[in-house]
């Protein structure tokens, strides 16, 4: 697990533009036998960064300031403000060699609102697990940390998602890249300061965003999907993409690139749909002879007097509304 | 001559599911009431309700044009409803989630339509949910999939007052007479 915050705060989703930011902070999680190398990778990629790495054993990693995990809140907060103090304390270093200027003193303001905000969510979810006694997921973090009575209990990627429960999830108003072990990049953008998501809408949207492109293991491309239960789609962010896969993956068992080819869509958007379905099991491979569901588009609706090219104008009509459009 | 061709679709479902309001988000025109003062056990829920039908379009250019036709709730109109279905593309069911047995109101609504229901499309929207969140989705379907066995009907949460969830639900149903249709829609809207 790593999660890079972005320097500078955004409201919109901006993958080629953020991958190309240096982040502000590092929280790195030591996963797995690979975590030294992910480290030296990370560390040469941003050589000048503050980090803060969460270890199971609390072994040295090498220019990070290393915290034993599960970690208490405390303890977390105050490793964040010390290696961000470091860093700020870097940068008035060369301002002293290179005298300030209007651009590094915004740059220190955003450093300290950064902070602000990271410590801020952390303070408030831990007031919620307290005052709740409830298991609490903070979003703006990155892969997820996930308090539990008071302590920071490892990260979470979006596959051991579907078995924990998430009563109450607090969001913050910050973008930040996520790079998982499959070295899959993604940037969350997570709109308004303490709004509650919808659980089932929450992990649908972090799932899709985690996957660009990449299918869980358990799944090939060509292996027949059958959707299981639809998802709620009226409390996704786009559902039109969602409405349609779930419509045909819902007829017949059909793998992804059969279905990216038959709708014209990109094997990209149809893997993060099947990834985004499957974490919420959804969606499931059909093991057994393809049974005789009744197919879109069938007899009766033709005899209804349904046209494609009627059918076409009232989607696109719909469509408008759904996206806040003129009709 | 008028070579309009004219489409119905009905939204049906309990007293005070929200079918009023979801014609009035879906149609063109200023939908056609007709309430009357209830006399009945409904009467402390509503000031009116629905006696005969909700009527709205959805106005295609001069091709075409999409009726939406909202049957009363009560029970006892239900003599109006296989006349209203006849030759209607598909069915909207508004659940309302806030009555005392919503799944046993679902077991009713699914048997009353179900001779529609073996060949067009329909799906679900759950209303009041934010009222009273259970019975949840997942326990919707649980229900439907004793009854519809045959396919994957969708269920959305719906507030019956947003037009956004309501044409996303009309999106679902047009989605399953013709899937590609979506796909090319959300393309388009893409470029």
């Amino acid at each position: 697990m790593e999660v890079l915050v972005p320097r500078r705060l955004r409201r919109e989703v901006a993958f080629s533009e953020s991958l190309e930011e240096q982040p502000d902070l590092i929280l790195f999680g030591s996963d797995g036998s690979d975590g030294l190398r992910r480290w030296k990778d990370l560390r040469q990629r941003y050589p000048a960064t503050p980090a803060v790495c969460l270890t199971y054993g609390g072994e040295p990693l090498e220019g990070a300031l290393v915290v034993p995990r599960p970690a208490r809140v405390d303890v977390l907060i105050e490793s964040i403000e010390r290696a961000l103090a470091g860093h700020i304390s870097f940068r008035h270093t060369g301002e002293q060699r290179a005298p300030g200027t209007a651009h590094q003193e915004q740059s220190s303001i955003e450093q300290f609102d950064l902070k602000e905000r990271l410590i801020g969510v952390l303070l408030r979810a831990d007031r919620l697990a307290t005052e709740t006694g409830r298991d609490v997921l903070v979003d703006g973090m990155g892969r997820f940390l996930f308090l539990r009575q008071g302590q920071v209990f490892t990260t979470v990627g979006w596959g051991s998602l579907r078995s924990l429960c998430v009563p109450r999830i607090t969001t913050e108003s910050f973008n930040v890249r996520v790079v998982d072990s499959r070295r899959v990049e993604a940037v969350m953008n997570v709109e308004g300061t303490s709004a509650l998501w919808g659980r089932e809408a929450f992990l649908w949207e972090m799932a899709w965003n985690c996957s660009r492109g990449a299918l869980p293991l358990e799944i090939a491309p060509d292996a027949p999907l059958v959707l299981q239960r639809w998802p709620d789609c009226t409390r996704l962010r786009e559902p039109l993409v969602a409405v349609a896969l779930s419509a045909l993956f819902a007829t017949r068992p059909i793998s992804v690139l059969d279905a990216a080819q038959e709708m014209g869509l990109s094997t990209t958007q149809v893997a993060c749909y099947v990834t985004a379905a499957y974490g919420l099991s959804l969606i499931g491979i059909e093991h057994r002879v393809p049974r005789a569901v009744r197919t879109a588009g069938s007899r009766e609706d033709k005899k209804r007097g349904w046209s494609s090219r009627v059918l076409g104008r009232l989607a696109r009509r719909v469509a408008s509304r759904v996206l806040g459009k003129n009709a | 001559m008028n070579t309009q061709q004219n489409y119905k679709i009905i939204i049906s479902g309990p007293v005070g599911a929200g079918k009023t309001t979801a014609i009035a988000a879906l149609s063109d025109i200023v939908p056609v009431r007709t309430d009357a003062r209830p006399t009945d056990e409904v009467a402390a829920a509503k000031n009116a309700t629905t006696v005969a039908l909700d009527y709205g379009t959805i106005e295609l250019g001069a091709e075409a044009k999409v009726h939406l036709y909202g049957t009363p709730g009560q029970d006892r109109f239900d003599f109006m409803w296989d006349i209203m279905t006849d030759g209607a593309l598909g069915l909207i069911l508004l659940m309302n989630n806030a009555q005392p047995d919503p799944l046993a109101d679902l077991r009713q609504f699914l048997s009353a339509f179900s001779d529609f229901l073996q060949t067009a499309p329909f799906c679900v929207g759950v209303t009041h949910m934010d009222v009273k969140s259970t019975p949840t989705l997942e326990d919707y379907h649980k229900a439907m999939s004793r009854q519809v066995r045959d396919r994957v009907v969708p269920v959305f949460s719906v507030d019956g007052r947003s037009r956004r969830d309501v044409n996303v639900l009309l999106m679902a149903m047009l989605g399953m007479i013709e899937p590609r249709i979506l796909a090319d829609v959300a393309n388009s809207q893409a470029a």
